[in-house]
Parts: structure tokens; C-alpha cells; sequence
């Protein structure tokens, strides 16, 4: 028989998911619209976030009310601890995402270099966290860190060709920003989704592998080369 | 012979690199029946001096008749004996026939899950453990009083009301008393029966505190049903069932990743 608690908690991972999906098509959303110029999917991206904003509160509320009535200890307990935490990194990547939505209005460049790419590979990583969260895989938690490191890798390409575009012709100056911006939030989100998949290692196995040297980038790419 | 539990409470680094420390209860595959009632099964552990062992487990799992062992309460049992093993306390088999089982109830001494102070004035209640041990100083026995009043957390509150009836006094503080009167005979290790079960919160909060402080001095064994308690107030759990210890760690372990199902399902109110 499962007990009230048990269900209260399988409505908590349901409603962690659904937040997690939207945050993961608001994202796909807002490069599609940036690359296509759809300014209504843009508006769209945008009024998603309160939507994500909400289901952060009622997280917040509804775990919060569980700590207090049923004290839970273990797996119990380091599911709640990572709902809330792991609620907050999508609530953050609900905000990239707009913040993409956003400047799509203002960006006016006909080449967004490695930008279509990391929309790719955000929207894989979000993905493959959410997964895990549902059914726990260290290794494509590690997997999700590698990749993390081709963003980086991305991003760092963007913040060269813009520095050529705007050494070129610096009248671009300004659409350029926008890119720059738009890239820096993909690597955000990124770093969002490594975040939840780190807070999924503690969920299941209770190991804190956030600061742990050997998870580090630096040590990442050490061990790639 | 099941291996014994002896994770260690936690040390700093420093210590844990100097010689390990020697438990002051060892606990080797002992069985204990009441008549043909086996009640614990190969039990083997270790506590060490100056951590709090919190004993949890359903009702029935052997936890109070284990603690009960520890200063031989369980003499008083009709029919009450230890199938095999052996309980030492600093390296003295306290079942050994040479053992004063005074001596050891004094070393080791008792706290109850109801309060049962004497129908005496508060200080005689704390004064009666060193009367009977022969200490005539009326200046020791003040002192004595005074000392193990103040330890117990409840000197400020009693202090000018010496020799009124301790019936008079709250659940709690009747408790506290009682944890006075046996700091009194100085203890080197105190058994906790459910302590605070019949207290409210306050009084609750108030034994807890002062079991935090006591643990600076003395090796405490507690047995609750309380897990936040168990949580709040001890360095390592022992979770036992059926009579068997299933699990001993570190309570941060215990209450946050468990090595087994059994404690799991326990601590999480699946079961028990």
C-alpha cells in the first residue's frame, strides 16, 4: 500500500520533471526563435518562465511541508534536500532562457557561428539530467560533464569569431554583444544541467561530488587528454 | 563469531592518526534469553569513551534488554541469562563472578523512561547515593549535591527549594533529578531508558542539551524511539531487530545513507 507520503513524494518528482521539461523547451525554444527571427515564439519563451517561476514556488512549499509533518530521513530526505536544490537550477535555466528570448529581438547577425550547436548540446544535457533523476546512471552523469566541456569549448569559439567580426567591421559592435550574451547563457544552462546531474550523484548514492577535485574541470579535461 | 561493530565515533584527522582508542563497553557474541526466549542473537560491539550510542529498533528487538545487560539490571529477571558471550567494561567481563554488582551499577549507572525520584526532598534524592556509600562530610554531600545539581541543569531552578519534596517538581525536572542523583556516586558511563518519552517538548529539549554537555565527561547509551532525537543527540546508532544488531555507523551515516535495507525501511517509519 503506498502511504500518503510516498505519494506526496511521487507528486514532487513529477512536478520536478514537468518544470524540467519546460525549462528544456524554453531553451529549445528560444534558440529556434533566435535563429529564425520568430519574435511570437520569443513572447512565448518568455511567459513560459512564470510558469517555471510558479512550479518553483510550489516545490518550495510542498517540500518544505514535508521536512516539517514527516521529518524524513535518508533516500527520503536526500530526495527532498535534492528537489529543492535541483528545482533552483532549472528555475536559473528558465531564466537563460528568456534572457535568449529576449535579446533575439535585438540580434541582427546572419551567422551565430557555434550557437546552433550549443542549443544542441543544452537541450541533450538538461535532458540526460532529467534522466537521471528518474533512473540513476553515474556514468552518463559523467558523460553530461564531458560535454560540458565541449560547451565551454563552443563558447569559447563564439568569443573568438566575434572579436574578428567586430575587428572587422565595428559598426557590428553592438548585434555582436548580443551574440556574445546569447552564448555566455547556453554555457550557463550547461552549467545548470551539470549542476542537477551532480545533485542526482547525491540523491542516490548520498556523495557530495560538487567540489570534488576529481570532478573539477580542470581534472576533466586532464583525463580527456 | 560475528566480526564486531566497531566504527569509531568521529575524530579529527590528528587523532585518528595516534593510537586507536580503546572502547569502554566491548560487546562479543553475546546471546541473552529469558528462560527459552532467546532475545538477542551474537551480538558484538563496541562503545567508546565519551560518545553518545543511541540503541533504536522496533519495540521488541532487544535494544532496553541489551542496555539492561550493561550494569545487570537484568539480574533482578526471573529467568534471565546470558547464553554466550561476554560484555566488558574497561576489559572487565561484568557477568565475571568477582565482579560488586554495586560497584558496577555505580560506575554504571541508570536513567529510566519514567522519572522515579525517592518520595524525599530534592536533596536527598541526589544526597541518598552517597549516604549509602558512607560519606558522613556534610560539607562533601553539599558539595556533592550542589555539583551534580548544577551538572544535571537544574541547580538554578531548585537551588532555593532544597528540602521541599521532589514530587513537587515538573516531568522534567523530576527527570533531570534523576540524571542528578546519578551523576552524584560519579558514573563513568550513564544508561539512558528512553529518557525523555514521557516529557514534553521543552523538557525534551532540555534533557538533550544536557546530554550534549554530560557526553564531555561520561559514555552515554541511550535507547529511543525518538530517530530525531537519536539524530539530534548521538554520534553513532546501533539499529537492532528480531534481537540482532543489523547495522552500527555513525548517525550522520545511519540517518542519511544507510548500509542496509532493513535500517532504511526502519528509520523511514516503513516498518516497525
Amino acid at each position: 500500500m503506498t502511504t500518503q507520503f510516498e505519494h506526496n513524494l511521487e507528486n514532487l518528482k513529477s512536478k520536478l520533471l514537468l518544470m524540467g521539461q519546460l525549462a528544456s523547451d524554453s531553451v529549445q525554444g528560444a534558440i529556434k526563435a533566435l535563429l529564425e527571427g520568430d519574435s511570437v515564439l520569443a513572447l512565448a519563451v518568455r511567459a513560459k518562465d512564470e510558469e517555471i517561476d510558479e512550479l518553483e514556488n510550489e516545490l518550495s512549499e510542498e517540500v518544505t511541508s514535508c521536512l516539517s509533518t514527516h521529518a524524513p530521513v535518508a533516500s527520503d530526505l536526500r530526495l527532498l534536500v535534492s528537489i529543492i536544490k535541483i528545482s533552483h537550477e532549472i528555475e536559473r535555466i528558465g531564466d537563460e532562457a528568456k534572457a535568449i528570448a529576449r535579446r533575439s529581438r535585438k540580434t541582427a547577425t546572419p551567422d551565430f557561428h557555434r550557437i546552433p550547436k550549443m542549443g544542441e548540446i543544452a537541450r541533450e544535457m538538461i535532458q540526460d539530467a532529467l534522466s537521471i533523476f528518474v533512473e540513476y546512471d553515474e556514468d552518463k552523469a559523467k558523460a553530461i560533464w564531458t560535454c560540458d566541456l565541449e560547451v565551454d569549448q563552443l563558447h569559447k569559439e563564439n568569443n573568438q569569431f566575434c572579436q574578428s567580426l567586430v575587428e572587422k567591421d565595428p559598426t557590428t559592435t553592438s548585434s555582436v554583444f548580443e551574440v556574445l550574451f546569447i552564448s555566455k547563457s547556453l554555457e550557463r544552462v550547461c552549467d545548470h544541467a551539470v549542476n542537477i546531474s551532480k545533485e542526482t550523484v547525491f540523491m542516490a548514492t548520498s556523495r557530495d561530488v560538487r567540489h570534488a577535485p576529481e570532478f573539477k574541470k580542470s581534472a576533466l579535461r586532464k583525463e580527456l587528454d | 563469531m560475528q566480526e564486531a561493530i566497531t566504527t569509531s565515533p568521529e575524530r579529527s584527522p590528528s587523532t585518528d592518526e595516534v593510537d586507536p582508542i580503546d572502547p569502554a563497553i566491548r560487546i562479543r557474541d553475546l546471546d541473552f534469553l529469558y528462560g527459552s526466549n532467546q532475545v538477542i542473537h551474537n551480538v558484538s560491539l563496541d562503545i567508546f569513551p565519551k560518545e553518545v550510542m543511541a540503541f533504536i529498533g522496533p519495540s521488541g528487538c532487544g535494544k532496553s534488554t541489551l542496555l539492561r545487560c550493561l550494569n545487570r539490571m537484568n539480574d533482578l529477571v526471573d529467568g534471565a541469562r546470558i547464553g554466550k558471550g561476554s560484555i566488558e567494561i574497561h576489559g572487565v567481563d561484568v557477568h565475571d563472578k568477582s565482579v560488586d554488582v554495586i560497584e558496577l551499577r555505580k560506575k554504571v549507572g541508570m536513567v529510566f523512561q519514567k522519572s522515579n525520584p525517592f518520595p524525599k526532598s530534592i536533596y536527598q534524592n541526589v544526597a541518598y547515593g552517597l549516604q549509602i556509600q558512607g560519606v558522613k562530610s556534610k560539607r562533601v554531600v553539599d558539595q556533592k549535591v550542589e555539583e551534580s545539581l548544577r551538572k544535571a541543569a537544574l541547580w538554578e531552578e531548585v537551588k532555593d527549594r532544597l528540602n521541599e519534596n521532589a514530587y513537587g517538581l515538573s516531568g522534567g525536572q523530576q527527570q533531570r533529578l534523576c540524571i542528578a542523583r546519578t551523576l552524584a556516586v560519579e558514573p563513568e558511563i550513564i544508561l539512558m531508558d528512553e529518557p525523555c518519552s514521557a516529557l514534553d517538548p521543552v523538557a525534551t529539549g532540555r534533557v538533550e542539551e544536557l546530554i550534549l554537555e554530560l557526553k564531555h565527561e561520561y559514555t552515554i547509551v541511550v535507547v529511543t524511539h525518538n530517530m530525531q532525537q537519536a539524530g539530534r543527540i548521538s554520534d553513532r546508532t546501533a539499529f537492532f531487530y528480531l534481537g540482532k544488531l543489523i547495522e552500527c555507523d555513525r548517525t550522520k551515516k545511519i540517518f542519511l545513507n544507510p548500509s542496509k535495507q532493513q535500517t532504511e525501511d526502519y528509520i523511514s517509519g516503513k516498518f516497525g
